[in-house]
């Protein structure tokens, strides 16, 4: 294409002030963002317990973070000619709702009537009491080691008040709702089953120390149409039963549980307590023993165990009752009773424990669990409660002295990283990726891994323990990890190595610490008071309350009809909705605001060693002052836009062999996709590049396909990201489809998050260093030449891997710096 | 977790007074130090404080500043009246340039801003004892 003039000059300054303009507001909008990430992240690093604060400072916190927010907002609405006052109610909704919470009324779940067991967190404890927590826990730890878990729902202490009151029907939201949650247990359990219901009396203000629910009532073999009275019957035999020291606020929930799903199977009825203290001696117990007709196990004939209560759980003592036989032993001669014959296999000791101490440590407290070993090698935790804490709050100067000669001793096989979540736990190491089944990962060994990203969540949730090698206390697997309280350390280098497999290990994440071998005083101190943040206090409750409504995203997909100001339920999802409206409104500035000063902005050629007509304006002064009329890349003093032109620039990504055109190419090329992204704008058939020192803006044309890259490099990690947006080409759609096919698996290989529409590709890489993001837009460069007009070459399926495999290819022989890493 | 390992026969436990009224801060301070050797005693109200500072032998005192009847300032000044060798922490979630002056004037030690990490403080007791109880030469 011969160049047109080399500078279009502009009417007036008016243009470009605008542009400046807008994107003074698009950078206030980067800057507020990250703020409030920051404050999300040190609330969410306080869960954690590596951080003392109190009251005072969750008031102060919410009070900015809120602050922020609305500015955010107002910055969107100033950028965006006020299309989005919308987001203003929703603000306002949220917000009112973190006041309520820091005022301790209870959270936005506080109407709820009935819950199922997985919405079911510490935060609902004033509507189930501790015995619904502990449920829930426990469906959460069965989860990750049974295919088929513990299943149910709680009819919140809400829902049984109305429940109740026999002299009316059950009110018809009421109805509605339970029905809903019966089909929907039934759905996931495949068919109908029976149900165990649980009445549990509690006291919605008891934080300190657990106490087992007063009463318990269970039923067999309710039938859905009589549910309401099953309901209605349990309730009123707790009613009766009721102790006066509930008190006047006393609440009362009721459980629906699921029973095994194989009621033919033989079953062994297991009782574990966590804690028991007989003498000096703090123990696990263990009884196991066959259930009596009326389905409740008898104990007074039942085997008994009591193991430690540090991993491996070696058994300390046992009492095994004999085995009556139904013959003769044969070659005894002494009658028909077998001695020595545990009920419990080591093995089936083991998976008990394991579970048990895992709800133990979901729960921050001892517990009691009730489980079913049938005698096909299943293992169905049925019922789970607290236990009161009888152990000791404070150390002695034994137990001290015992634990300085235990670290005196110790091989400290690793030290450093940060502390996600505090805590201490042993194990066995298992080097793990996040292509590691989570299912083989054996259930409280510690896992050890190069990168800590978020697909490694499922292996943690079942880890005892886990030390990476990368990411650190910021990053969204260590929000899980304090979400499900696993001491976590990240960012330890060389773990893999002075960790290996197979090694006994006891971590200390708060001390940023692994000791060889079970470190036994140092696991024993959670047993005499610690400095850890425990769900048995309020403030860790408040805290997870904020949290809810402020950090999680649910707007992930901005192309989704959910991504609206209705659809926010966050502060998160507030601010990343702002963010993501604010970068297109730059995307489409020229198309948006064309007739309103774009056209009066000065933009200069920029000389490239690649067949691209580019042009420059300049938003921030990144251009050097004594350049010529045309420039050349080093005249641009803009980080993104120079590694961009590196990889564009690579001599080996264009192809100098014709395109294989036919004319069926031409012709599919008439259609939607061409005239999207550039309608009507004086600078069609040219590229644009909007430029600032640490920000560009291009829109590429290269023949028929269209590109926007719009990236922001800076100092600072959390504000930079990179955007692509690629569609189009010559070639029919299938063909176009399996370029965008390989645009979108070079640019996963990346750590891009990508969706794919056709020959629409959209990818995005958020947070990370400056170096890494300027070499994935080095990467985008050399994409940009590789695929210009790779579409028609592509006849087959087979061709997307090897092309791929030739884009690797030609950057090895360019010698490219392949090292780009994702957030 | 780590001990105060150079205990030695010479030296008896530090002893430290946490005083704030938030009852968390103090149920986690206190296993953290106890843990590394020192002899801890809490409170969440000053009035009671100051009666046990009063009886007692405390090396190390932390207290909050924001706190009702006997503010943290005010503690501050009482207890150095009546030993000035103690040394003075103070911890709030109110940092203001102004009372961290004054913190300064009335002989505290250093001034921590909540939320803090327990290593932190941990340290700063450890460099206190350093500098101020146990100086060398």
């Amino acid at each position: 294409m011969r160049a047109q003039s080399s500078r279009f000059r502009p009417k007036g300054p008016e243009g470009r002030e605008a542009v400046r303009s807008l994107f003074s507001k698009f950078r206030r909008v980067l800057d507020l963002n990250t703020r409030v990430l920051v404050i999300m992240n040190e609330m969410e690093q306080a869960l954690g317990g590596e951080y003392i604060f109190d009251k005072a400072y969750l008031v102060k916190t919410v009070h900015e973070v809120t602050s922020l927010a609305r500015q955010v907002i107002y910055s969107l609405n100033a950028l965006a000619e006020y299309r989005y006052l919308k987001l203003f109610d929703r603000f306002e909704s949220i917000r009112s709702a973190l006041l309520d919470i820091l005022e301790g009324k209870p959270g936005p779940d506080a109407g709820s009537l009935v819950l199922s067991l997985d919405r079911i967190h510490w935060e609902a404890l004033p509507l189930v009491g501790k015995h619904g927590v502990c449920l829930a826990e426990l469906r959460r730890q069965d989860a990750l080691v049974s295919k088929r878990p513990l299943d149910g729902f709680a009819v919140t202490a809400l829902g049984s008040r109305l429940l109740a009151d026999t002299t009316a029907p059950a009110p018809k939201k009421l109805e509605t709702t339970l029905d809903q949650e019966l089909e929907a247990l039934f759905d996931r359990l495949g068919g109908e089953a029976r149900l165990r219901l649980t009445a549990s009396v509690f006291d919605p203000e008891d934080y300190s120390g657990l106490q087992a629910p007063e009463n318990q009532t269970w039923l067999r073999d309710v039938e859905a149409k009589s549910f309401v009275g099953a309901l209605r019957r349990v309730l009123e035999n707790a009613g009766e039963q009721s102790s006066a020291k509930a008190g006047e606020n006393a609440g009362t929930a009721v459980f629906v549980i699921a029973q095994n799903p194989d009621p033919e199977a033989a079953g062994l009825e297991c009782r574990v307590r966590t804690f028991v203290r007989e003498g000096l001696m703090e123990a696990m117990e263990i009884l196991a023993g066959k259930a009596d007709s009326s389905d409740a196990p008898s104990w007074t004939d039942a085997e008994r165990w009591l193991l430690s209560r540090i991993p491996p759980y070696t058994p300390l003592e046992s009492t095994i009752a004999p085995i009556t036989g139904k013959a003769a032993l044969s070659g005894e001669g002494q009658g028909n009773l077998r001695r020595g014959s545990s009920l419990l296999s080591r093995s089936r000791l083991g998976e008990l424990a394991n579970l048990a101490m895992a709800l133990e440590h979901a729960v921050g407290a001892p517990v009691t669990m009730a489980a079913t070993a049938d005698d096909k090698g299943g293992l169905a935790p049925r019922n789970a409660s607290p236990l009161p804490d009888t152990r000791r709050q404070e150390p002695d100067e034994q137990d001290l002295l015992r634990l300085e000669e235990e670290l005196r001793t110790a091989e400290v096989l690793l030290h450093g990283g940060e502390t996600a979540q505090l805590g201490v736990a042993a194990g066995r190491v298992i080097h793990v990726s996040q292509d590691t089944d989570p299912w083989i990962f054996p259930l409280g060994a510690v896992a050890v891994s190069p990168q800590a990203g978020p697909g490694l969540s499922p292996i943690l949730q079942r880890a005892a323990a886990l030390v990476t090698e990368k990411g650190g206390a910021s990053s969204h697997l260590a929000t899980i990890a304090r979400e499900h309280r696993v001491p976590t350390i990240m960012g330890a280098e060389k773990a893999l190595s002075l960790l290996p497999e197979g090694t006994e290990v006891t971590v200390d994440a708060g001390e940023h610490t692994v000791y060889a071998g079970v470190l036994e005083e140092l696991l024993h101190g959670h047993d005499v008071g610690n400095e850890e943040f425990y769900p048995t206090d309020p403030e860790y409750i408040q805290l997870r309350q904020l949290l809810r409504l402020i950090t999680p995203l649910h707007l992930l997909d901005p192309e989704s009809p959910d991504f609206t100001p209705q659809g926010c339920r966050s502060i998160h999802d507030m601010i990343h909705f702002s963010h993501e409206r604010a970068v297109e409104e730059l995307l489409h500035l020229r198309q948006r605001r064309g007739g309103k000063g774009m056209r009066h902005l000065e933009t200069r050629r920029l000389l490239l060693d690649a067949p691209l007509d580019l042009w420059v304006m300049d938003v921030e002064s990144a251009v050097v002052p004594n350049a010529g009329s045309d420039l050349r890349p080093k005249d641009v003093d803009c980080a993104p836009l120079r590694a961009f032109l590196r990889g564009l620039e690579l001599k080996e990504m264009w192809s100098s062999e014709p395109a294989a055109l036919k004319l069926r190419h031409i012709f599919s090329a008439m259609d939607k996709s061409v005239g999207l992204m550039m309608g009507g704008s004086p600078y069609a058939g040219q590229s644009l590049a909007i430029v600032g020192e640490e920000y560009v803006n291009l829109s590429l044309r290269l023949g028929y396909h269209f590109s926007v890259v719009d990236a922001l490099l800076s100092g600072d990690a959390n504000n930079n990201y990179v955007y692509f947006r690629f569609v189009g080409g010559l070639a029919d759609t299938a063909a176009r489809r399996r370029r965008a096919e390989l645009i979108r698996a070079v640019l996963e290989s990346m750590n891009f998050r990508v969706t794919q529409q056709d020959d629409l590709v959209v990818g995005k890489l958020k947070v990370g260093e400056a170096r890494a993001m300027a070499h994935a837009l080095t990467r985008i460069g050399e994409l940009t030449g590789f695929t210009r007009q790779l579409d028609v070459n592509m006849a087959s399926d087979a061709d997307v891997e090897s092309f791929a495999a030739l884009f690797l290819k030609r950057i090895r022989d360019g010698q490219s710096d392949d090292t780009g890493s994702g957030s | 977790m780590t001990t105060n390992l150079d205990r030695t026969e010479q030296h008896r436990k530090r002893s430290i007074l946490i005083l704030d009224d938030e009852p968390i801060v103090c149920k986690r301070l206190k296993p953290a130090f106890v843990k590394a050797g020192y002899d801890v005693e809490t409170f969440t109200d000053s009035a009671s404080a100051l009666e046990a500072f009063k009886d007692g032998e405390f090396d190390i005192v932390i207290t909050d500043l924001k706190m009702e009847g006997m503010d943290g300032m005010q503690f501050l000044s009482a207890v150095r009246e009546l030993r000035p060798s103690v040394e003075c922490i103070i911890i709030t979630g109110f940092a203001t340039m102004e009372t961290t002056k004054e913190s300064f004037k009335k002989g505290a030690y250093d001034f921590v801003a909540k939320p803090f990490k327990l290593s932190d403080i941990m340290d700063l007791v450890k460099r206190l004892e350093r500098e101020r109880l146990d100086p060398k030469g």
